[in-house]
């Protein structure tokens, strides 16, 4: 049989080595990395892998996710392992939340807030072991501890609260020769006023987060309550809340205007900015923003701490905690990055990042110097005392959750607004309410 | 050549014929229409199947039980249980009436318009393929975009569109207007309303053009010989002749504008005082914010029913003969 002579290889070409040889070469190779591995009794270094995930709301002071993240990537370099820390918009957290909870996968630390902890209670691992000795070491703020110890659980772990205190634009209430305001009363004399002046106040009666806690802040401070403390028992037809429903109707008409009506939750800040408002509620995020972007209107602003009224002074906030799931594949490592996390040089180097956003939950890292520096911030963790989360004195439960997601007490003032009789609008408000207690699971 | 010399010849050819069997045979099977036709359908089928019907079939599941998200092992079915507490839902009843008169009214915006448009597109006119690229743009953009820019214009503080009207306003010595676009009632369903025109419209236009092209021109010429006028050529042959194609754009338009969930979301989050909550909005809230899947899931197919009959109505007009 005639053989066809093979064509070499050109010179230098890898392609020189016959088919045979390659097989044999490579398989031999393959054979002894095997019998290593096996020797060796240790996985491939692809199945050592572990990766901690979490994922939170992106903040409204940005460098203060990009402090998170540098900790979480330390922490990756200490653990040996991989870390990734996501961030999303606010609104699209609890889908997400619902969908990993739903398929049992996803993150391993996730960023819950208010009722989500309790709506989630029982896929957040207990974390007790982690808690109880930051606790003692750092103390934890009553409001917090309140928001997260759920059925005597550490159901996820204080991240932070944020306070919600006066916003003032200094230079219309200069103008108008105004005291700034110590009551929700003294407010609504000055308002009358700085409408006149073509500076109005204003804060959300719309289908927004933030009206949901800015008035449930005022009805506290009339001494009203959508729940008894037990968490359940539907208490906003009161005496009290038809003060409180008067003097809110009272406040929209004599101090702002309509827009109020339709604002979402950016409304006031672009408000206030604009130069045209005088006066809202709102976290510090107006002026640091402006102050951020260096723009002159930030000389103009300021914080004043939360008003008062008849049954003293209250204030809403939004706690945040960081909840690691059940079926988190990683459970011990993110106990471990928690841990890494609330201590000292890594937690208040977050704080101090956050650029006096985010205040702490940890009684030991509230008088952080981003506070101090700046005389507009000083007055923020003065504010700890007086709030409250969502539904209180009541916990935030899954009640609370359908309240606000109905946005039951803006649209009660709206339907004042809009032509019922305050009783009409409460009578409404607690029908409400009732069907969500009897219907929500 | 030999005998034997053949045989072997005849042994060799059928080795060769022999692989070669099978594939024949398969070429032969994928002949048969009814084989192929299946085949070619069934990437087809295996794509509903899974990102449709299943969804949809976890969708019934939910809607009978009292699944709520992350207890999906405490689930039990109970029948009707969460239509019927919809049904005594005073919120659920305003969502429908919300979702009825936004879909009524954006279909019918859109429909007029896109027909009128559609006309418009099929004259001779300058930059012709310009105007059309430019009409599609509304479509094209990514819902969500389109809502975050009409926020602003509808903005209490930045609305260009209060801006512009207070440029007439004051004009003829009118105070300006304070327009709240999206903090009443009626006019927040009627801002959201027109969005959805906006967005949905090219899609009508587009589709009833072709539909516009695809008539005969025969069909003008013989009624101009008998003495039409524009109108009696527009309802006598137009009309008559685009009815299968505008039946078939109103009832997919129906099905988008009824699910639309994006708009509302962005603009207005069901508000004022729940005017502009929709079907979509409202399963959201129930579903993800207060974690019951199993009403969230009611809310999503107790438009079902309806769309069903909707499509079967729509269908038997766009197959009428006259």
């Amino acid at each position: 049989m005639a053989t066809t002579k093979r064509p070499k290889a050109p010179h230098g070409s890898t392609t020189g080595m016959t088919r045979r040889r390659f097989l044999a070469t490579t398989g031999a190779a393959a054979g002894a990395a095997g019998m290593g591995w096996l020797a060796g009794r240790k996985p491939p270094a692809y199945a050592q892998t572990r990766e901690l995930t979490a994922l939170a709301m992106s903040l409204f002071a940005p460098p203060g996710d990009a402090r998170f993240g540098e900790l979480v990537q330390e922490f990756g370099k200490q653990a040996g392992c991989t870390a990734r820390f996501d961030t999303i918009a606010v609104v699209q957290v609890p889908p997400k939340l619902a969908a990993e909870a739903t398929q049992q996968a996803g993150h391993d630390i996730v960023n819950v807030w208010e009722a989500y902890g309790y709506l989630h209670r029982e896929n957040l691992e207990p974390l007790d072991d982690v808690m109880e000795p930051i606790n003692s070491k750092f103390k934890v703020f009553a409001g917090p501890k309140e928001c997260f110890q759920i059925d005597g659980h550490w159901k996820a772990a204080p991240w932070y609260w944020l306070a919600f205190p006066q916003n003032v634009y200094e230079r219309h209430w200069r103008d108008a020769k105004l005291e700034f305001p110590k009551t929700w009363a003294e407010l609504h004399a000055a308002g009358k006023v700085l409408k006149k002046n073509g500076h109005p106040i204003g804060i959300q009666i719309s289908h927004s987060t933030d009206a949901n806690a800015f008035w449930q802040a005022c009805l506290w401070c009339y001494g009203g309550k959508v729940f008894e403390a037990d968490s359940k028992t539907v208490a906003i037809n009161s005496p009290k809340t038809k003060e409180f429903l008067d003097f809110a109707v009272a406040l929209y008409n004599d101090c702002m205007t309509p827009e109020v009506l339709s604002w979402d939750d950016a409304g006031n800040n672009r408000f206030i900015l604009s130069g045209k408002g005088s006066w809202t509620l709102n976290p510090p995020s107006i002026y640091l923003t402006a102050a951020r972007a260096k723009l002159p209107i930030a000389k103009e602003l300021n914080h004043l701490p939360c008003l008062g009224g008849p049954a003293g002074r209250h204030n809403t906030t939004y706690n945040h905690g960081l909840g690691l799931w059940k079926f988190s594949k990683n459970k011990e490592l993110a106990k471990e990055f928690l841990k890494f996390f609330y201590a000292e040089g890594k937690f208040d180097s977050w704080v101090t990042a956050a650029g006096g956003f985010c205040m702490s939950p940890l009684e030991k890292f509230a008088d952080n110097d981003v506070w101090k520096k700046d005389p507009k911030l000083a007055m923020l963790p003065g504010e700890g005392p007086f709030i409250h989360s969502s539904g209180w004195p009541g916990k935030p439960t899954q009640y609370v959750a359908a309240f606000d997601a109905q946005f039951v007490l803006p649209d009660m003032i709206a339907k004042v607004i809009a032509g019922d009789t305050p009783q009409k609008a409460i009578e409404w408000a607690e029908a409400t309410t009732v069907k969500i207690v009897k219907e929500t699971r | 050549m030999a005998p034997g010399d053949s045989g072997s010849a005849q042994k060799e050819a059928l080795a060769v014929t022999l692989p070669v069997r099978p594939r024949r045979r398969l070429a032969d099977y994928l002949q048969q229409e009814h084989v192929l036709g299946y085949l070619l359908l069934l990437p087809a089928f295996l794509w509903l199947a899974g990102l449709v019907a299943y969804p949809f079939g976890m969708a019934i599941s939910y809607c009978l039980s009292n699944i709520v998200v992350g207890r999906e092992q405490d689930a039990k079915f109970i029948g009707l249980d969460n239509f019927i507490s919809l049904l005594n839902n005073e919120l659920f009843i305003q969502t429908v009436k919300n979702s009825l008169t936004f879909t009524f009214c954006a279909v019918t915006l859109k429909a007029v318009f896109g027909l009128l448009l559609a006309l418009l597109l099929n004259k001779d006119l300058q930059f012709k393929r310009l105007i059309r690229g430019c009409v599609l743009l509304p479509w094209v953009m990514p819902v969500a975009l389109s809502a975050l820019g009409w926020k602003w214009m509808y903005d209490s503080l930045y609305s260009v569109i209060t801006w512009t009207l207070n440029r007439f306003v004051l004009l003829i010595g009118l105070p300006p207007l304070e327009i709240n676009w999206l903090g009443q009632p009626k006019l927040a369903m009627a801002s959201v309303i027109a969005v959805n025109t906006w967005i949905g419209l090219p899609f009508f236009a587009i589709t009833l053009l072709a539909g516009l092209q695809g008539i005969p021109e025969e069909l003008y010429e013989a009624a101009e010989v008998d003495g039409a006028t524009p109108w009696h050529k527009f309802f006598l042959v137009t009309l008559p002749m685009l009815r299968p194609v505008l039946a078939i754009v109103i009832l997919f338009s129906t099905i988008f504008t009824f699910a639309d969930f994006n708009i509302v979301y962005i603009l207005t989050q069901g508000g004022p005082m729940n005017y502009t909550h929709l079907f979509a909005t409202l399963a959201n809230m129930l579903a993800f914010q207060t974690l019951d899947l199993g009403r969230g899931a009611a809310v999503s197919l107790f438009m079902f029913p309806l769309l069903m009959l909707l499509v079967f109505f729509i269908l038997r007009v766009a197959r009428r003969e006259y």
